[in-house]
Order: C-alpha cells, then sequence, then structure tokens
C-alpha cells in the first residue's frame, strides 16, 4: 500500500472532519460597525402651529439629511384676529427613527443638528439662543428665555405676523459617523401668539 | 508530458503527495479554528462584517489571544465584547488611541474602514483579547457548517459515503474469500 495515496477514505475523512470541527468552532462571532459615508434618513419635521399660517403647517425638512447637509423649512404666519400681538416660539424634539431599535436618543440627534438658519420676517433671530457656538436643536429648544416672561420660551417677544410674516429655521447635521445612521427627531414647534410682551 | 513514469517522476505520486498534503492543511486549519488553543491562541471568532478591511475580511476567522490589558498599545486590533454574554456583540477593531480616564487605561477603537472612531471608550474588563493572526474564507465554511444544510453536506453525508463505502469495500472482500 503507498502510503501518500490521497484515497477516497482519507478526503471523505478530511471532509467530516472540517464539517465537525466547523460545526464546533465559532462559539462566539465578532460582529464589527460597517461604515457609511452618508448618514441617511433622518426624518426632520413638522411643526405645529397655533396661531394662524398662510401656507402648510409643517416645515418641509429633508427626511434623509447626509452629514454637512442643511435643510431648511419655512412656514408662514398670520395673525387672524383683531388685535396685534407678540410672538413666542416654543422648540421640542423627540425621538422618531426609520429604524424600531434605536441606538441614538433624541438628545444625542438634536445635540448634532446645527441651527443654521432662525429668521422671523427676514432678520436673524439666532442671536437670541444664548448656549452653543453655533447652537444645535437642542441649545434652541432648551433656550428658555424667562427673563420678563410668565412662560420660558425659546424664542420672545418676535413682533406681530400681521397677515403674513415667514419663519424660517435651518439645521445642518455635523459630520458625524455611521452610528447615526437612520437616527432623526420629530420637530415640534409651537407658536404663542400673546396680548403682551410679558406672557 | 501527461505520463512521465518512463523519464523517471513519478508524477501521480507527486500529485497524491501535493493533494495529500493540502487536505491535511485544510482540514488542520479548521481544527485550529475549533481548538484556537492548538494554535497558542484562546478564542477563535468568525468575522461578520468588513469594518477592518482590508486588514482582516469579512468571513475571515481571527485568533484572539488574551493579554494584560497594559500591555495594549496602540496599533494593537482587538476583540473586545460590549454586553458580555449577549449575542454578537463583540467587536474587533484597532486601538487608535489609549487614554487615562478614572485611573484606568481605556482604549479608543476604530475599525480600519470606518472613518471614525467607536461612540465610546473600551473598558479593561470589556476587553476580550488582542487578534494574533487571521485567516480568510474559513469563516464562511465555519458559518455555512452552521446551518442546517450546512451540516448536511459537510458532516452528515460524507460521513454516511464514509461508512458505506468501507462497507462495500468490507462486503466485497469477504465475498471474493468465500469461494
Amino acid at each position: 500500500m503507498d502510503e501518500t495515496r490521497l484515497t477516497r477514505r482519507r478526503v471523505l475523512g478530511g471532509l467530516v472532519t472540517v464539517g465537525t470541527a466547523s460545526a464546533a468552532a465559532g462559539a462566539g462571532t465578532a460582529a464589527y460597525f460597517t461604515d457609511t459615508e452618508a448618514s441617511a434618513a433622518n426624518q426632520v419635521s413638522t411643526g405645529t402651529l397655533t396661531v394662524g399660517f398662510g401656507g402648510t403647517a409643517a416645515f418641509d425638512f429633508s427626511a434623509s439629511l447626509a452629514p454637512g447637509e442643511i435643510t431648511q423649512g419655512t412656514v408662514t404666519l398670520v395673525n387672524a384676529g383683531s388685535i396685534p400681538g407678540s410672538l413666542d416660539v416654543d422648540f421640542e424634539y423627540a425621538n422618531s427613527d426609520a429604524r424600531n431599535n434605536s441606538k441614538k436618543t433624541a438628545r444625542e440627534v438634536a445635540e448634532r443638528l446645527d441651527v443654521t438658519t432662525l429668521a422671523y420676517g427676514g432678520t436673524d433671530r439666532l442671536g437670541q439662543i444664548t448656549d452653543g457656538s453655533p447652537p444645535t436643536l437642542h441649545d434652541l429648544a432648551t433656550n428658555d428665555l424667562s427673563g420678563g416672561e410668565t412662560t420660558a420660551n425659546d424664542l420672545t417677544d418676535l413682533p406681530d405676523p400681521a397677515d403674513g410674516t415667514d419663519f424660517t429655521v435651518g439645521f445642518e447635521l455635523q459630520n458625524v459617523g455611521y452610528q447615526f445612521k437612520k437616527e432623526g427627531v420629530a420637530i415640534t414647534v409651537t407658536f404663542h401668539l400673546n396680548q403682551h410682551d410679558s406672557q | 508530458m501527461t505520463h512521465s513514469s518512463d523519464a523517471g517522476v513519478d508524477w501521480r505520486r507527486i500529485g497524491h503527495w501535493l493533494g495529500l498534503c493540502a487536505l491535511l492543511l485544510v482540514v488542520g486549519v479548521f481544527v485550529v479554528a475549533a481548538v484556537p488553543q492548538a494554535a497558542g491562541a484562546d478564542e477563535s471568532y468568525v468575522v461578520l462584517s468588513g469594518s477592518m478591511s482590508p486588514t482582516i475580511d469579512a468571513g475571515s476567522v481571527v485568533f484572539v489571544s488574551s493579554v494584560p490589558t497594559d500591555q495594549i498599545s496602540e496599533g494593537d486590533v482587538v476583540t473586545y465584547d460590549r454586553s458580555p454574554g449577549g449575542e454578537n456583540t463583540r467587536v474587533t477593531h484597532r486601538v487608535v488611541d489609549v487614554v487615562e480616564r478614572d485611573g484606568t487605561r481605556r482604549f479608543e477603537t476604530r475599525g480600519d474602514a470606518n472613518e471614525d472612531p467607536d461612540p465610546s471608550l473600551v473598558a479593561p474588563n470589556e476587553v476580550i483579547g488582542v487578534v494574533t493572526f487571521s485567516v480568510p474564507y474559513v469563516g464562511y465554511v465555519i458559518s455555512f457548517s452552521q446551518t442546517r444544510l450546512g451540516l448536511l453536506t459537510l458532516v452528515i453525508v460524507p460521513a454516511l459515503l464514509l461508512v458505506v463505502l468501507e462497507l462495500r469495500d468490507l462486503l466485497s472482500a469477504t465475498a471474493g474469500d468465500d469461494p
């Protein structure tokens, strides 16, 4: 018998060994993160209004914001009443993800959305945000200006919208990594039209 | 030059010899994957995705040796487990920085193919060990063997074939002895 022969018995025996060893191996597996360039399907959406508005009630924000990309939305406010008022604005955000098992909290997402534009009637209002340089959505939502106010709001004492004043807000997603893929926040913007500045 | 036995070289024998070596090598690799201690490592893991490519591609098997964490330095590829006992929570990434935090060494890690480091630092008790070497493609076979079809094609069918063919040989040998 030639000892170096590649016999059927040896090949089959080898195959069985490979299979059995494989089935026994890999008691644990290493899961890697994979890298992606774009942060997809971030939801930044819809506002609600308590005063009247000229057009749509929702800011038309991007539903798939990539890092470094800006999304901007505008609503037109109107004072449908008969007396002029003072406008206060309150920002809130909540978790709203494209995936169910969210890895990032709403705050973590909000802290990575820079407020690039905050304008009312064509006038920049970014200066009203006290924290952050540049301020983030989280800074804006926790701005809570309470000086001279009964109820703290994030923007206060804006002029009466009269028969149509544009309110524009824009956000830029910071250069975040793949960890923020498919994360998102729903933003609720509440407009309070008060008779007096102090309200 | 198909058959050169007349030239003094037994090509058929050399072919068998090479085949046997290849078979032994392949079998050895899988046995070592199952028993990493045989290669001086402590654990072996199948790599499921490609954030360490091109250093380690998905489908590789990595061999991990437990090393005292104070010997781990920047540039080492480590396997760590964020929530020990959990399913597929192990990650193999490269240490890009060693940070002193609250008196302990912590490791900032990043996949070679990732742009950004992992979101939080790795604590010493989360480290399983340092990757000493990896073998490409073997992980695919291991993953396959753990499916029902894989078990059938890699274990059950060849084992049955082996038994049936051996029995046939045995029977024909005894039948040949009969007369």
